[in-house]
Order: structure tokens, then sequence, then C-alpha cells
């Protein structure tokens, strides 16, 4: 998983890099560039046929220069195989949407859109899906800390629901037992 | 009247309770059985709540005719049983025209609901209130044609005429045992009881037109929904099961209003057993039903019939 | 200034219905936002979110046994299910071999859950189109299904009993012997449900034709699970892509022709039938064993092997504060889960907590499709298409 960043510059000159198994599974490293080609290929090429995108997932990998990292997991009925495209991005750089080949990846970029503030060009609806109305910042960003920053919670004194910022009577502890 | 008034609630109360129970063991559980022995005094403890909670009403509502929708409802579901005969001399006044006035009273309920859907302001409750609406006059219709089928053959408007008719002769069940059906159905959906409850479904509409009104208001609600069932199975019995008659000539000395009482008890259950059965029909298909299928079935059997009493001269007058 | 006449018919009849987060027919909390033409839905624009509890922020600050019960509250019907994927992928990283008691045990209790799930789905999906009664009577048989449930693992709803490297504790005695007689009345009863509503003239009205959701567009919406047999595609994972010791039963896959709802009703039923076969076929074929894996930083040693080994006692330690390590890797387990795939992709960095565990859950997708299956039906209509399409808030929100 943690690939170095030398290894993963040569994606700009090898748009398709890397294809290595592991547990059995085909993983392919590509070049955000050629992602719709690499994707349209594999769904009407009659020799792939990866006619069914399962998930699109996005990890953030703090402290590399390629931060953020989104997985294409697709599926092929025909030939019962999967295969997994990840595709490694930075903080400001912008991923094409796929909605011209797959239609379900709609719900799945405003996903990694709302929880990782990735953002996805010609997506037809790109809003919030699961934080609330008018919440701020990226959840799922490892430098968004776990209890958040506002609490929203029902206030007596004003007879109303407010949102204050959290504040812990005691600072959240991690237990790093290092060995 | 005061004593058909207070028959009238006593037994809306316990045919709720009756309902849940019916439900319950259908279910395969046990109804409320808290409250008194067999829950019995339930219905005292739903109705004490009813009363004290507290009424809301809507900021938005015509005050004036968000009261008077429900009591128009319950009123005019009660106008119609003074011409219910629970015994042969016990009618609370022989119209001679009887059945026309039971027509004419159920179709001013239509009037309670539509009103109470326009004042409550809410567009689900306008809604359900406009389906409902359509719903029983579409079926009041196919009602009317099957009534005149009886009428026919009686010759009389008159309730307790037809009963004593079916004395004399056969009860009516026997001739027209798919007409009966026919009319079975068309009761249930008049009423918006199960499967035809779809403006007052929970899944669609929650509660349809009496989504706003709480309190006492939703308690006369269901009472005139109540109060219109036990009307409309009253009507049942009389035009076909033959009233307050006894099965047999031999069960006689058994009074005639217990007997009017068992049959009312057994449509009673006959429309909890629907209700517990039975998936709902969705609008359009209620709709159709009641055009397309019921209203031309009873209007064929309506000029059948007349053409085999005229052929046979068996027409009264 | 007079209009013309073509002008006067621009007017708009879309009305917008909420269908609220607060229904009783909504499943859970779903705000749909439905677009109405008279009666006609044109459009349906589901918000999702309201039941986001952020698990898989909080799977990353967890150990790997902490995080397991997370899998148990997201499809809060069928819950071993997803304890079971969560398993098979630290099973897959860590390289872990689980004995054949062990795998055994969780094919009959994804079964049981299998069946538990099926219940709810028809039953729920009844009470929806009105009809009440199969919704207590199935309630009543996920009644005796959670004793199960509570018997081998202690809580009836939210059982954290498949755990990586087995099972937390064997089968206690006689268990499987009542199993045998539940699923023989069980037959039996699925037959009483059966018959209230299969051949039902009203239920067929509501439910044939409604929904119809065609093979391309179900392979293109990222349908899986019912979805997809009801179209008449027969993809079965447990068949496809076997794990555990699902090719070593034989059972049947019901697939439907018209992809409507009634046939998706149909395909429930008959797994139900066939999950009991599964079920049948297991009790036979258990073999005696452990049910752990034997490595036992994964799984804490027996308390007569902590009396006796010092690093049965180490291990139970750092089990016990740390949690084990699994070495760094990414993995995505899928499992046949009652709704659909269920897909578990973790992340892991070599140290005892994962690093990014992504939950793909099949009613995210289904709920995705939506749109496409009621444009053109009717209110009712929309509660129905929820209702078979299996929808639980608890894995579409995580």
């Amino acid at each position: 998983m943690l690939l170095s960043n030398k290894f993963l510059n040569l994606t700009n000159y090898l748009p398709i890099l890397l294809k290595f198994s592991y547990f059995k599974e085909q993983i392919l490293i590509i070049n955000k560039s050629v992602l719709l080609f690499v994707l349209q290929n594999f769904k009407l090429n009659s020799l792939f046929q990866f006619n069914s995108l399962v998930c699109i997932s996005g990890v953030d990998l703090l402290g590399l220069k390629y931060r953020f990292c989104v997985v294409y997991e697709l599926l092929s009925f025909c030939f019962n195989l999967r295969i997994r495209l990840k595709v490694f991005l930075n903080e400001f750089s912008t991923l094409c949407s796929i909605s011209d080949i797959f239609v379900n990846c709609v719900w799945w970029e405003r996903e990694i859109w709302d929880l990782f503030g990735l953002f996805f060009e010609n997506n037809p609806d790109l809003r919030r899906i699961l934080t609330d109305y008018g919440f701020e910042g990226f959840p799922l960003r490892k430098d968004f800390p776990l209890s958040g920053f506002y609490g929203v919670f029902y206030s007596n004194v004003h007879k109303i629901v407010v949102e204050e910022p959290v504040s812990l009577s005691q600072e959240y502890r991690s237990f790093l037992i290092n060995n | 009247m005061l004593y058909i008034i207070i028959f009238v609630l006593i037994s809306v109360a316990f045919f709720t309770h009756a309902e849940r129970k019916i439900l319950a063991a259908v279910q395969r559980r046990k109804g409320p059985n808290l409250i008194g022995v067999f829950g019995l005094l339930q219905p005292l403890a739903d109705g004490f709540k009813l009363l004290v909670k507290e009424a809301i009403t809507p900021s938005n509502s015509s005050k004036t005719t968000f009261v008077i929708a429900p009591l128009l409802t319950f009123i005019v579901s009660l106008l119609s049983w003074v011409v219910i005969p629970f015994d042969k001399y016990s009618t609370l006044s022989e119209l001679n025209l009887g059945l026309l006035y039971v027509l004419a009273a159920s179709s001013l309920g239509v009037y309670g609901i539509v009103v109470a859907g326009w004042s409550s302001n809410s567009k689900y409750a306008f809604l359900g209130a406009m389906r409902s609406a359509a719903q029983m006059i579409s079926y009041e219709i196919s009602i009317g044609f099957i009534v005149c089928t009886i009428v026919l053959c009686v010759g009389s408007f008159d309730i307790s005429t037809i009963v004593a008719y079916q004395k004399d002769v056969v009860w009516f069940i026997t001739p027209f045992l798919f007409i009966f059906f026919l009319f079975f159905i068309c009761i249930v959906a008049e009423t918006n009881r199960h499967p035809f409850d779809l403006p007052e479904a929970e899944a669609e509409l929650v509660a349809g037109y009496t989504v706003e009104y709480s309190a006492m208001k939703f308690a006369l609600f269901s009472l005139g929904e109540y109060s219109n069932i036990l009307l409309m199975s009253g009507l049942t019995i009389c035009l076909f099961f033959g009233g307050w008659l006894p099965p047999f000539d031999f069960l006689d000395f058994v009074p005639s209003s217990v007997w009017f009482g068992l049959k009312i008890c057994f449509f009673v259950i006959i429309f909890v057993l629907l209700r517990a059965g039975l998936p709902r029909f969705r609008y359009d298909q209620l709709m159709t039903l009641g055009w397309t299928i019921f209203l031309p079935m009873a209007i064929f059997y309506f000029v059948f019939i007349a053409f085999g009493l005229y052929s046979f001269n068996g027409l009264p007058l | 200034m007079l209009l013309k006449k073509k002008e006067l018919f621009k007017q708009l009849k879309n009305f917008t219905l909420n269908f609220g987060p607060q229904h009783p027919a909504a499943h859970g909390v779903l705000r749909l936002v439905l677009e109405l033409n008279g009666e006609i839905v044109e459009r349906a624009d589901p918000h999702i979110g309201l039941l986001h509890r952020g698990t898989e922020k909080l799977i990353e600050y967890k150990t790997y046994t902490q995080a397991l019960p997370y899998f148990d509250r997201l499809d809060y019907v069928s819950m071993m299910a997803q304890e079971h994927t969560y398993s098979l992928a630290v099973e897959k990283i860590g390289r872990l071999q689980i004995p054949q008691r062990a795998k055994f045990i969780r094919v009959i209790f994804c079964e049981i859950t299998r069946i538990l799930n099926h219940l709810l789905a028809v039953g729920c999906h009844a009470l929806d189109v009105g009809a009440m009664t199969p919704f207590l009577w199935s309630f009543e048989e996920r009644e005796k299904l959670m004793e199960f449930y509570e018997r081998v693992s202690g809580a009836r709803l939210h059982a954290a009993y498949i755990r990586p490297g087995g099972v937390s504790a064997d089968l206690p005695i006689g268990i499987l012997d009542d199993i045998f007689i539940f699923c023989n009345s069980f037959i039996d009863r699925l037959a009483e449900v059966e018959e209230m509503l299969t051949t039902n003239r009203i239920w067929k009205e509501r439910l044939i034709d409604i929904g119809i959701v065609s093979a391309e567009s179900a392979v293109s919406w990222g349908f899986s699970g019912v979805m997809l047999r009801g179209s008449g595609i027969p993809w079965d994972l447990r068949k496809q892509q076997p794990y555990e010791v699902y090719n070593e039963l034989s059972f049947s896959i019901p697939v439907g022709t018209g992809g409507d709802c009634y046939d998706r009703y149909l395909v429930r039923i008959e797994e139900m039938r066939q999950s009991v076969n599964i079920v049948l076929e297991c009790l036979q074929k258990i073999p005696c064993g452990p049910v752990k894996s034997s490595d036992t930083k994964i799984s804490i040693a027996s308390r007569s092997e902590l009396k006796n080994s010092m690093e049965a006692v180490i291990h139970h330690f750092k089990f016990c504060t740390e949690g084990f390590i699994l070495p760094s890797g990414e993995t995505y387990a899928f499992t046949e889960a009652p709704k659909g795939e269920f897909g578990v992709y973790l992340v892991t960095s070599g140290t005892e907590k994962p690093y990014r565990c992504k939950i793909r859950a099949p009613g995210f997708a289904h709920l995705q499709g939506l749109n496409y299956m009621v444009q053109g039906h009717m209110i009712a209509d929309v509660v129905t298409i929820i209702g078979t399409q299996d929808i639980v808030f608890g894995e579409v929100d995580r």
C-alpha cells in the first residue's frame, strides 16, 4: 500500500503502471488522464466485459505527495472476474466523472466528494450525500478529528436545536503502543 | 332516539375492541387483555384518553369548518339508524322510503370528508379527502342499483316490508347470492374499509383526510366510520339475511333483536377478517374496479332481474 | 398583454411531495422528494445520510476486534452476514486458516441470517402494501431464529459471533437438534405465508409489472443479489465465487423472469426454502473440531492453555491490550449477503488498527436505482418498490 513517491511519479510516463496480483486479486494503478479510456475499454471490449461497477472508494494517504487514492472495483459477469483500478491524486487535482460509462457511479462519487473533498468534473449531480445539510469539512480525511468540530444538540436555554463547537472535557486520547 | 344512539355508541366502542382482538387472534398474539377482564374496558380507556388529549388545530386551517367536519360526519352516520328495524315493532320511524333515506344519508357523509380535507389546509389531507370522496361516490352508484334490484322483487322501499317479505318467501341471500357478494364488496369500499382504505392508508398518506385531527375530533371521525360500518352491515342483514328473522321457525323463542345482534356480529367478524388477510388496492385499481366491473355487473343484474320478473309476471303492484 | 394560446399550456403541473423522514413505510430514515405529475411520479430524489454514524471513520480508530461490532449494526436485520464479510477480509490479509467446523458454523448462521432477512423483507413489504398479517407471522419466526442467535452468542440481535479467526465460541449442546426441529416446522410456516400472498389477486395486481428492471439495467445500475436474480441473471456469489464451504453444498438458485416486484418476492420465498435445505445439509456434514484458528495471536487461547503455556499468556495479553497486527496490504472481501453483494475494502498499514475500511453496501446501489425504477409509476407504487429493494438504512448511511 505504501508506495513511494518516486514510484508513483512513474505513472506520469507509463499511464498504466503496474499489474500485480495480491491474494489472487488483480490491481492496476493508472494515471488519471487515461482513466476514461481504460474504463471504456474494460466495459466494452469483448475480451474484458467488465460491465458492472461494484464500488468506488477513496483512501487518504496523509503525508504522501499523492495524497488521495480513488479505487474503482469492477466485476465481469461473463468471465467471473474482478479487477481493481487505483488512481492516485494530490490534493488539488480533480478527476473526471465516469457517468457516461457507468451510470451508477454518481452516488459513489458524491460520497467521495462529500467525505474526502475530491471534485469530479462532469458529474451530473455532485452534492453532499451523507453529511448533514450545511456541514463544513470533509470527515474522512485523516486531518479531520474523530470528534469533529461542531456538535448539534438541543439547548435548554434557547429551547431550540443549536450547533456549537465541540468541547471535550477530557482530550481525546489515542494509545499508540510501540513494539 | 336516545336508546338507539346509546346502543350504537356502545356497539361502536366494542367493535373497536373486537377488531383488535380478532386481528390479534389471526396474527398469533393477544389483543388488549390488561384493562378489565379480556380487556373489555379497553374502549373505555381509549375514549378517556382521547377526551383528555390536547386538541391541536393547525394554524392555517379555517377554524369553524375544521370543527364542523367531524361533527358532520358523526351526525350523518347516526341519522340512518332511525329506519333500521331491530325487531318486528321496534323501528324508530317506519318511513315509506326508508331505503332511499339511507342512501341519501350516506351520500351526505361525503360532505363531511370533503370539508375535513379542505379545512385541514394540508397537501396530504386534501389528496386523501378527494380520493376518499371519489371512492365513496363511485361505489354508492353500484349500491343504488343493487338496492333497486331488491326493491323490484319486494315492491316497496320500506325496510320493514322487505324484512317481512323475507319471512314469507325466503331470505334473499338464496336467490341473490352473487349480488350479495357484489353488495358486500361495495359496502366495504363505501365505508373506506380495508382492502379499499387507500385514502387513509398508513403507508401512503398517513391517515389521509384525518391527518391533522387529534383527540376528540379524531375520535368523532372514528366513531362515525365504525358506526357507518355497523349501519351498512345492518342494511345488508335487512336486505339479504332476513333482518331480525330467525333462520328456522322453531327458533323463534329467541328474541328477534338477539338474532339481529348475532348477524351483526357475524358481519363484524367478516369485516375484521378482510382487514387481517388482504393487501390494499391501489387507487386506480380501486376506481377501475368500481366503474368498469361492479357498475356494469350491477346494472346487468338489475336489468336481468327486471326482465325476468316482467316475463314471469312477478313484478309487484 | 394577451398570451398566445400555446404559452398558456406551458404551466408546469409538477407537484413536489416530500415523502418525509418520518414515515411508516420509509423503512428507516429516508427523505424522498417526489416530483409528481398528477399521481404519476416523474422524478424521485432520495436524500440519505440521516442515519450516518461515521462508521468508517470510527473503525479507523479501533483495533480489528473492536471494529467488529460496527458491522453488526450496519444492516441490522441480517447481522452475521456483515461480520462474516469483515472476518473474511481480515483473514485474507492475515493469511489465516480457519478450521472446518468454524466454516460450517459460519455457513449455518449465514443461512439463518438469510432466512431472518427475507422474513423481514417479505413481511415488511406485505405490511407496506397493506397485508398486515404475514408481517406478524414472519416476526414470530424471526423470534425463534433470534433465540438461536442468543443461545450461541448471548445477544438476540447484534451477536459479535463471527470473528476473524473463526467463531467466538463453540455451539452449545442441543442447538443443532433445535435448529433441525425449527427447519422442519419452518417449511409449513412459509407455506402459510405464501398461501396468504402468492395466489392473492390483490397482491398480484399490486406487484406484477411494477418496478420492472431489465437485465441490462440491473447490471448497469450495479444491482446485486435478489435484484439481479429477479431480472433473470443467474448470479449468486455463493456459486460463482464460492467462499467457506459453499462449493461442497448442493443448493439451487431461484431466478426470476420478468424483473418485476412479484418475481423478486417469489425469489425471496424460494431462497428461504433453499436456505433451509443448506442448513439441513450442513447439520449433516458438520465435523467436530476446534472453532477458532490455532494461531493464538488472533484468537484467544482457551483457559487450560493459558495455565500451561507462557506464549499463550503473552499472546492473550497482547490481544487484549493492543490487538493483533496485520501485515500491510489491501483486499476486497465480498459475500452474498441476503440483500446483495456486501463488500469490505480493507486497507491495512502494519499496525493494530485498520488504515481504511470501506463498506460497500448493496442498499446504497439499489437506492441509487430508485429514480430509474419509479419513473412512470404512482405514489402507491413507490412504497412497493422501496419495499422490494429491501432497503435498510443502517447499511446505506453507515
